[in-house]
Protein backbone atom coordinates (compact mmCIF):
# COMPACT_ATOMS: atom_id res chain seq x y z
CA UNK A 1 0.00 0.00 0.00
CA UNK A 2 2.84 2.35 0.69
CA UNK A 3 3.30 4.03 -2.69
CA UNK A 4 6.26 3.37 -4.91
CA UNK A 5 5.07 0.20 -6.56
CA UNK A 6 1.74 1.52 -7.73
CA UNK A 7 2.13 3.67 -10.80
CA UNK A 8 -1.47 4.40 -11.69
CA UNK A 9 -2.38 7.49 -9.68
CA UNK A 10 -5.98 6.35 -9.27
CA UNK A 11 -4.92 2.97 -7.94
CA UNK A 12 -2.48 4.75 -5.64
CA UNK A 13 -5.22 7.08 -4.50
CA UNK A 14 -7.54 4.18 -3.70
CA UNK A 15 -4.76 2.39 -1.84
CA UNK A 16 -4.16 5.52 0.21
CA UNK A 17 -7.85 5.71 1.06
CA UNK A 18 -7.79 2.12 2.26
CA UNK A 19 -4.80 2.92 4.43
CA UNK A 20 -6.32 6.06 5.91
CA UNK A 21 -6.99 5.92 9.64
CA UNK A 22 -10.64 5.94 10.69
CA UNK A 23 -10.81 9.04 12.82
CA UNK A 24 -13.28 8.75 15.65
CA UNK A 25 -14.26 5.17 14.87
CA UNK A 26 -12.54 3.61 17.87
CA UNK A 27 -14.17 6.02 20.28
CA UNK A 28 -17.56 5.55 18.67
CA UNK A 29 -17.14 1.80 18.80
CA UNK A 30 -17.12 2.03 22.57
CA UNK A 31 -20.58 3.50 22.78
CA UNK A 32 -22.61 2.65 19.71
CA UNK A 33 -23.28 -0.96 20.62
CA UNK A 34 -24.34 -0.03 24.12
CA UNK A 35 -26.77 2.48 22.68
CA UNK A 36 -28.17 -0.07 20.29
CA UNK A 37 -28.56 -2.59 23.10
CA UNK A 38 -30.14 -0.03 25.37
CA UNK A 39 -32.59 0.84 22.66
CA UNK A 40 -33.33 -2.81 22.07
CA UNK A 41 -33.68 -3.64 25.74
CA UNK A 42 -35.98 -0.77 26.42
CA UNK A 43 -38.10 -1.96 23.54
CA UNK A 44 -38.14 -5.63 24.49
CA UNK A 45 -36.48 -6.78 27.70
CA UNK A 46 -38.04 -4.17 29.90
CA UNK A 47 -41.35 -4.81 28.25
CA UNK A 48 -41.64 -1.42 26.65
CA UNK A 49 -42.78 -0.98 23.14
CA UNK A 50 -40.75 1.18 20.83
CA UNK A 51 -43.60 3.66 20.74
CA UNK A 52 -43.57 3.87 24.52
CA UNK A 53 -39.85 4.47 24.38
CA UNK A 54 -40.21 7.25 21.90
CA UNK A 55 -43.06 8.70 23.92
CA UNK A 56 -40.99 8.53 27.08
CA UNK A 57 -38.15 10.29 25.32
CA UNK A 58 -40.49 12.99 24.16
CA UNK A 59 -41.98 13.43 27.61
CA UNK A 60 -38.56 13.72 29.18
CA UNK A 61 -37.82 16.43 26.71
CA UNK A 62 -35.41 14.95 24.24
CA UNK A 63 -36.29 16.74 21.06
CA UNK A 64 -36.27 15.26 17.63
CA UNK A 65 -36.83 11.79 18.98
CA UNK A 66 -37.49 9.39 16.19
CA UNK A 67 -36.69 5.72 16.20
CA UNK A 68 -32.95 5.43 16.31
CA UNK A 69 -32.46 9.10 16.88
CA UNK A 70 -33.39 9.10 20.52
CA UNK A 71 -29.87 8.62 21.73
CA UNK A 72 -28.23 11.07 19.42
CA UNK A 73 -27.32 13.62 22.06
CA UNK A 74 -25.82 11.12 24.39
CA UNK A 75 -23.95 9.47 21.63
CA UNK A 76 -22.47 12.62 20.24
CA UNK A 77 -21.48 13.88 23.63
CA UNK A 78 -19.93 10.64 24.68
CA UNK A 79 -18.12 10.12 21.45
CA UNK A 80 -16.77 13.61 21.53
CA UNK A 81 -15.58 13.28 25.07
CA UNK A 82 -14.18 9.84 24.56
CA UNK A 83 -12.24 10.61 21.43
CA UNK A 84 -9.08 12.04 22.97
CA UNK A 85 -8.96 9.18 25.43
CA UNK A 86 -8.86 6.68 22.65
CA UNK A 87 -6.17 8.29 20.58
CA UNK A 88 -5.05 11.86 20.91
CA UNK A 89 -5.25 13.07 17.35
CA UNK A 90 -2.74 15.71 16.48
CA UNK A 91 -3.69 16.18 12.88
CA UNK A 92 -5.80 19.05 11.79
CA UNK A 93 -9.07 17.77 10.39
CA UNK A 94 -8.89 17.10 6.70
CA UNK A 95 -12.61 16.89 6.36
CA UNK A 96 -14.57 19.76 7.79
CA UNK A 97 -17.56 19.05 9.88
CA UNK A 98 -21.21 19.33 9.16
CA UNK A 99 -23.23 19.83 12.27
CA UNK A 100 -26.86 18.91 12.11
CA UNK A 101 -29.08 21.91 12.05
CA UNK A 102 -31.26 20.52 14.83
CA UNK A 103 -28.35 19.79 17.13
CA UNK A 104 -26.93 22.17 19.63
CA UNK A 105 -23.94 23.93 18.11
CA UNK A 106 -21.03 21.58 17.66
CA UNK A 107 -17.65 23.16 17.59
CA UNK A 108 -15.38 22.17 14.76
CA UNK A 109 -12.95 19.64 16.14
CA UNK A 110 -9.72 21.47 15.62
CA UNK A 111 -6.49 19.74 16.53
CA UNK A 112 -7.34 17.97 19.71
CA UNK A 113 -5.51 18.95 22.82
CA UNK A 114 -5.39 16.76 25.86
CA UNK A 115 -7.64 16.81 28.83
CA UNK A 116 -7.89 20.41 29.97
CA UNK A 117 -9.41 21.91 26.89
CA UNK A 118 -11.59 18.88 26.60
CA UNK A 119 -12.85 19.32 30.07
CA UNK A 120 -13.91 22.74 28.93
CA UNK A 121 -15.77 21.09 26.10
CA UNK A 122 -17.45 18.78 28.52
CA UNK A 123 -18.48 21.59 30.76
CA UNK A 124 -19.89 23.45 27.86
CA UNK A 125 -21.82 20.38 26.82
CA UNK A 126 -23.14 20.05 30.33
CA UNK A 127 -23.85 23.72 30.68
CA UNK A 128 -25.99 23.83 27.58
CA UNK A 129 -28.37 20.91 27.53
CA UNK A 130 -31.01 20.99 24.85
CA UNK A 131 -33.52 23.62 25.83
CA UNK A 132 -36.48 21.29 26.03
CA UNK A 133 -34.70 19.02 28.46
CA UNK A 134 -33.85 21.90 30.69
CA UNK A 135 -37.43 23.04 30.74
CA UNK A 136 -39.11 19.71 31.26
CA UNK A 137 -36.89 17.90 33.71
CA UNK A 138 -37.17 20.20 36.69
CA UNK A 139 -40.94 20.02 36.41
CA UNK A 140 -40.94 16.39 37.55
CA UNK A 141 -37.85 16.00 39.69
CA UNK A 142 -39.12 13.27 41.97
CA UNK A 143 -40.44 10.96 39.32
CA UNK A 144 -37.30 11.57 37.30
CA UNK A 145 -35.14 10.59 40.20
CA UNK A 146 -37.28 7.54 40.83
CA UNK A 147 -36.79 6.50 37.23
CA UNK A 148 -33.08 6.99 37.53
CA UNK A 149 -32.93 5.13 40.81
CA UNK A 150 -34.83 2.16 39.40
CA UNK A 151 -32.38 1.73 36.52
CA UNK A 152 -29.33 2.13 38.72
CA UNK A 153 -30.68 -0.31 41.32
CA UNK A 154 -31.51 -2.75 38.56
CA UNK A 155 -27.95 -2.48 37.27
CA UNK A 156 -26.41 -2.83 40.71
CA UNK A 157 -28.37 -5.94 41.57
CA UNK A 158 -27.62 -7.46 38.17
CA UNK A 159 -23.94 -6.87 38.86
CA UNK A 160 -24.19 -8.48 42.28
CA UNK A 161 -25.96 -11.44 40.70
CA UNK A 162 -23.14 -11.87 38.22
CA UNK A 163 -25.09 -10.61 35.21
CA UNK A 164 -22.92 -7.76 33.94
CA UNK A 165 -24.58 -7.76 30.54
CA UNK A 166 -27.98 -7.04 32.07
CA UNK A 167 -26.35 -4.41 34.20
CA UNK A 168 -24.86 -2.74 31.16
CA UNK A 169 -28.19 -2.71 29.39
CA UNK A 170 -29.80 -0.93 32.33
CA UNK A 171 -26.90 1.49 32.60
CA UNK A 172 -27.01 2.38 28.94
CA UNK A 173 -30.70 2.86 29.21
CA UNK A 174 -30.01 5.29 32.03
CA UNK A 175 -27.39 7.06 29.99
CA UNK A 176 -29.78 7.47 27.13
CA UNK A 177 -32.65 8.75 29.22
CA UNK A 178 -30.68 10.75 31.78
CA UNK A 179 -27.35 11.62 30.19
CA UNK A 180 -26.56 14.20 32.84
CA UNK A 181 -28.85 12.83 35.51
CA UNK A 182 -28.44 13.03 39.25
CA UNK A 183 -27.07 9.51 39.34
CA UNK A 184 -24.76 9.88 36.35
CA UNK A 185 -21.69 9.40 38.49
CA UNK A 186 -22.95 6.14 39.93
CA UNK A 187 -23.94 5.01 36.47
CA UNK A 188 -20.51 5.73 35.04
CA UNK A 189 -18.81 3.87 37.87
CA UNK A 190 -21.07 0.84 37.51
CA UNK A 191 -20.50 0.88 33.75
CA UNK A 192 -16.81 0.31 34.34
CA UNK A 193 -17.61 -2.54 36.70
CA UNK A 194 -19.97 -4.10 34.20
CA UNK A 195 -17.45 -3.88 31.38
CA UNK A 196 -14.78 -5.40 33.59
CA UNK A 197 -17.22 -8.16 34.44
CA UNK A 198 -17.81 -8.79 30.75
CA UNK A 199 -14.10 -8.96 30.11
CA UNK A 200 -14.28 -5.97 27.78
CA UNK A 201 -10.95 -4.71 28.97
CA UNK A 202 -10.37 -2.00 26.45
CA UNK A 203 -13.85 -0.60 26.80
CA UNK A 204 -13.54 -0.71 30.56
CA UNK A 205 -10.40 1.39 30.32
CA UNK A 206 -12.14 3.83 28.03
CA UNK A 207 -15.03 4.17 30.40
CA UNK A 208 -12.70 4.58 33.35
CA UNK A 209 -10.91 7.40 31.59
CA UNK A 210 -14.25 8.89 30.70
CA UNK A 211 -15.26 8.65 34.34
CA UNK A 212 -12.23 10.68 35.37
CA UNK A 213 -13.05 13.31 32.81
CA UNK A 214 -16.68 13.55 33.72
CA UNK A 215 -16.30 13.36 37.47
CA UNK A 216 -12.93 14.85 38.34
CA UNK A 217 -14.04 15.54 41.91
CA UNK A 218 -15.60 12.17 42.57
CA UNK A 219 -14.54 10.27 45.68
CA UNK A 220 -14.93 7.11 43.58
CA UNK A 221 -12.09 8.00 41.24
CA UNK A 222 -9.54 5.83 43.02
CA UNK A 223 -11.97 2.95 43.16
CA UNK A 224 -12.69 3.18 39.45
CA UNK A 225 -9.02 3.36 38.68
CA UNK A 226 -8.36 0.28 40.78
CA UNK A 227 -10.97 -1.58 38.76
CA UNK A 228 -9.02 -1.24 35.55
CA UNK A 229 -5.47 -0.96 36.83
CA UNK A 230 -5.03 -4.67 37.34
CA UNK A 231 -6.40 -5.64 33.95
CA UNK A 232 -4.17 -7.38 31.45
CA UNK A 233 -4.39 -6.85 27.73
CA UNK B 1 -7.16 -7.53 -8.39
CA UNK B 2 -6.21 -9.83 -5.59
CA UNK B 3 -8.40 -10.38 -2.60
CA UNK B 4 -6.80 -9.85 0.79
CA UNK B 5 -8.42 -12.52 2.88
CA UNK B 6 -7.95 -10.75 6.16
CA UNK B 7 -9.84 -7.79 4.83
CA UNK B 8 -12.54 -9.56 3.00
CA UNK B 9 -12.80 -13.09 4.18
CA UNK B 10 -16.42 -12.97 5.09
CA UNK B 11 -17.52 -11.26 1.93
CA UNK B 12 -15.80 -13.64 -0.38
CA UNK B 13 -17.53 -16.92 0.31
CA UNK B 14 -20.52 -18.19 2.15
CA UNK B 15 -19.53 -20.28 5.12
CA UNK B 16 -19.43 -23.92 4.11
CA UNK B 17 -22.22 -26.02 5.49
CA UNK B 18 -20.96 -28.97 7.46
CA UNK B 19 -23.16 -32.00 7.03
CA UNK B 20 -25.53 -32.32 9.93
CA UNK B 21 -24.59 -28.95 11.38
CA UNK B 22 -26.77 -25.91 11.10
CA UNK B 23 -24.88 -22.74 10.29
CA UNK B 24 -24.70 -20.74 13.48
CA UNK B 25 -26.32 -17.35 13.36
CA UNK B 26 -23.83 -14.72 14.46
CA UNK B 27 -24.83 -12.51 17.36
CA UNK B 28 -25.22 -8.79 17.10
CA UNK B 29 -22.15 -8.40 19.30
CA UNK B 30 -20.04 -10.66 17.10
CA UNK B 31 -21.02 -8.83 13.93
CA UNK B 32 -20.40 -5.52 15.63
CA UNK B 33 -17.02 -6.51 16.94
CA UNK B 34 -15.79 -7.82 13.63
CA UNK B 35 -17.38 -5.42 11.19
CA UNK B 36 -17.81 -2.08 12.93
CA UNK B 37 -14.84 -0.56 11.14
CA UNK B 38 -16.05 -1.91 7.83
CA UNK B 39 -19.45 -0.32 8.36
CA UNK B 40 -17.84 2.97 9.36
CA UNK B 41 -15.57 3.04 6.34
CA UNK B 42 -18.40 2.07 4.03
CA UNK B 43 -20.56 4.90 5.36
CA UNK B 44 -17.82 7.43 4.65
CA UNK B 45 -17.40 6.07 1.17
CA UNK B 46 -21.10 6.31 0.53
CA UNK B 47 -21.22 9.97 1.42
CA UNK B 48 -21.79 10.18 5.16
CA UNK B 49 -19.83 13.04 6.70
CA UNK B 50 -17.30 12.01 9.34
CA UNK B 51 -19.05 13.74 12.21
CA UNK B 52 -22.33 12.06 11.31
CA UNK B 53 -20.69 8.65 11.14
CA UNK B 54 -21.37 7.67 14.78
CA UNK B 55 -25.09 8.24 14.36
CA UNK B 56 -25.15 6.58 10.98
CA UNK B 57 -23.25 3.56 12.32
CA UNK B 58 -25.71 3.36 15.16
CA UNK B 59 -28.58 3.37 12.72
CA UNK B 60 -26.95 0.60 10.74
CA UNK B 61 -26.60 -1.60 13.80
CA UNK B 62 -30.12 -0.86 14.94
CA UNK B 63 -31.27 -2.24 11.62
CA UNK B 64 -28.89 -5.19 12.00
CA UNK B 65 -30.43 -5.86 15.38
CA UNK B 66 -33.96 -5.66 14.04
CA UNK B 67 -33.31 -7.84 11.03
CA UNK B 68 -30.89 -10.34 12.46
CA UNK B 69 -33.60 -12.96 12.79
CA UNK B 70 -34.31 -12.81 9.09
CA UNK B 71 -30.68 -12.81 8.01
CA UNK B 72 -29.59 -16.10 6.43
CA UNK B 73 -26.34 -17.00 8.19
CA UNK B 74 -25.29 -19.20 5.29
CA UNK B 75 -24.77 -16.03 3.28
CA UNK B 76 -21.77 -13.77 3.75
CA UNK B 77 -22.38 -10.94 6.16
CA UNK B 78 -20.66 -8.03 4.48
CA UNK B 79 -22.91 -7.70 1.44
CA UNK B 80 -25.80 -7.65 3.86
CA UNK B 81 -24.15 -4.94 5.95
CA UNK B 82 -23.26 -3.03 2.80
CA UNK B 83 -26.91 -3.02 1.75
CA UNK B 84 -27.99 -1.66 5.12
CA UNK B 85 -25.23 0.94 5.16
CA UNK B 86 -26.23 1.97 1.68
CA UNK B 87 -29.78 2.69 2.78
CA UNK B 88 -28.65 4.58 5.85
CA UNK B 89 -26.19 6.62 3.78
CA UNK B 90 -28.87 7.40 1.23
CA UNK B 91 -31.10 8.72 3.97
CA UNK B 92 -28.23 10.77 5.36
CA UNK B 93 -27.43 12.31 2.00
CA UNK B 94 -31.05 13.22 1.51
CA UNK B 95 -31.11 15.08 4.80
CA UNK B 96 -27.99 17.10 4.21
CA UNK B 97 -28.12 17.29 0.43
CA UNK B 98 -27.90 21.02 0.08
CA UNK B 99 -25.24 21.79 2.62
CA UNK B 100 -21.99 20.17 1.65
CA UNK B 101 -21.04 22.77 -0.90
CA UNK B 102 -21.26 25.64 1.50
CA UNK B 103 -19.63 24.09 4.52
CA UNK B 104 -16.75 22.03 3.26
CA UNK B 105 -13.36 23.31 2.32
CA UNK B 106 -11.48 22.19 -0.72
CA UNK B 107 -9.37 19.06 -0.39
CA UNK B 108 -5.64 19.62 -0.62
CA UNK B 109 -4.03 18.62 -3.90
CA UNK B 110 -1.57 15.77 -3.72
CA UNK B 111 0.21 13.21 -5.84
CA UNK B 112 -1.26 9.89 -4.71
CA UNK B 113 1.82 8.00 -5.85
CA UNK B 114 3.93 9.56 -3.17
CA UNK B 115 1.63 9.78 -0.16
CA UNK B 116 2.78 8.35 3.12
CA UNK B 117 1.70 8.69 6.70
CA UNK B 118 -1.73 9.16 8.25
CA UNK B 119 -2.13 12.83 7.35
CA UNK B 120 -1.58 12.25 3.64
CA UNK B 121 -3.68 9.12 3.66
CA UNK B 122 -6.48 11.16 5.18
CA UNK B 123 -6.04 13.83 2.55
CA UNK B 124 -6.21 11.16 -0.13
CA UNK B 125 -9.30 9.68 1.49
CA UNK B 126 -10.94 13.09 1.41
CA UNK B 127 -10.33 13.37 -2.31
CA UNK B 128 -11.70 9.88 -2.83
CA UNK B 129 -14.84 10.62 -0.86
CA UNK B 130 -15.43 13.90 -2.64
CA UNK B 131 -14.98 12.24 -5.99
CA UNK B 132 -17.26 9.35 -5.02
CA UNK B 133 -19.94 11.83 -4.06
CA UNK B 134 -20.18 12.88 -7.70
CA UNK B 135 -20.98 9.41 -8.96
CA UNK B 136 -24.43 8.16 -9.66
CA UNK B 137 -25.65 6.16 -6.67
CA UNK B 138 -25.59 2.75 -8.34
CA UNK B 139 -22.22 3.31 -9.98
CA UNK B 140 -20.85 4.46 -6.67
CA UNK B 141 -22.01 1.26 -4.96
CA UNK B 142 -20.43 -0.89 -7.68
CA UNK B 143 -17.22 1.11 -7.64
CA UNK B 144 -16.89 1.08 -3.86
CA UNK B 145 -17.40 -2.67 -3.67
CA UNK B 146 -15.09 -3.56 -6.52
CA UNK B 147 -12.38 -0.92 -6.51
CA UNK B 148 -12.15 -0.16 -2.79
CA UNK B 149 -13.41 -3.32 -1.10
CA UNK B 150 -11.84 -5.45 -3.83
CA UNK B 151 -14.85 -7.70 -4.07
CA UNK B 152 -14.83 -9.85 -7.23
CA UNK B 153 -17.24 -8.47 -9.79
CA UNK B 154 -19.38 -11.60 -9.76
CA UNK B 155 -20.08 -11.11 -6.08
CA UNK B 156 -20.65 -7.41 -6.58
CA UNK B 157 -23.34 -8.28 -9.11
CA UNK B 158 -24.90 -10.75 -6.69
CA UNK B 159 -24.79 -8.35 -3.77
CA UNK B 160 -26.42 -5.58 -5.77
CA UNK B 161 -28.77 -7.96 -7.52
CA UNK B 162 -27.87 -7.06 -11.07
CA UNK B 163 -26.59 -9.03 -14.07
CA UNK B 164 -22.83 -9.37 -14.27
CA UNK B 165 -22.60 -7.41 -17.51
CA UNK B 166 -24.57 -4.58 -16.01
CA UNK B 167 -22.24 -4.50 -13.05
CA UNK B 168 -19.22 -4.34 -15.35
CA UNK B 169 -20.78 -1.56 -17.33
CA UNK B 170 -21.54 0.44 -14.17
CA UNK B 171 -18.01 -0.13 -13.00
CA UNK B 172 -16.39 1.07 -16.22
CA UNK B 173 -18.43 4.23 -16.31
CA UNK B 174 -18.01 4.75 -12.60
CA UNK B 175 -14.25 4.42 -12.86
CA UNK B 176 -14.03 7.01 -15.62
CA UNK B 177 -16.23 9.42 -13.72
CA UNK B 178 -14.23 8.80 -10.61
CA UNK B 179 -10.95 9.43 -12.42
CA UNK B 180 -12.20 12.71 -13.80
CA UNK B 181 -13.60 13.84 -10.46
CA UNK B 182 -10.55 12.77 -8.46
CA UNK B 183 -8.28 14.67 -10.81
CA UNK B 184 -10.42 17.74 -10.45
CA UNK B 185 -10.46 17.40 -6.67
CA UNK B 186 -6.69 17.51 -6.58
CA UNK B 187 -5.25 14.10 -7.24
CA UNK B 188 -2.35 15.02 -9.49
CA UNK B 189 -2.11 12.54 -12.32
Amino acid sequence: MGGGLVTDPIEALLAAERAAPLEGAAAAKQVVLANVLAHASAATVAGWSTQALVLAALVSGVTGAVAGGVVVHTLNDTARIAAPVEAPVTLPPTTPTEPDADESPVETPVAREPLDSDRTTRERVRAEPPTARRVVEPARPESTLRGERALIDQAASALRAGRPRDALVALMSHERQFPTGTLAEERDRLSVEALVGLGRTEQARQRAALFEQRHPQSPSRARVRTLVDGLGE
Amino acid sequence: MTLPLTLFGSFARPRPRVAGCAVVRPTLEAIYEEHFEYVWRTLLRLGVYPDAAPDAAQNVFLVVHRRLASYDPARPVRPWLFGIARNVAREHRRRVASRRETTESEPVALDPRSVSGPAEHLAAAQIVHRALAELDETRRAVFVLHALDEVPMKEVAEALEMPLNTAYSHFRRGREEFRTAATRWGAVS
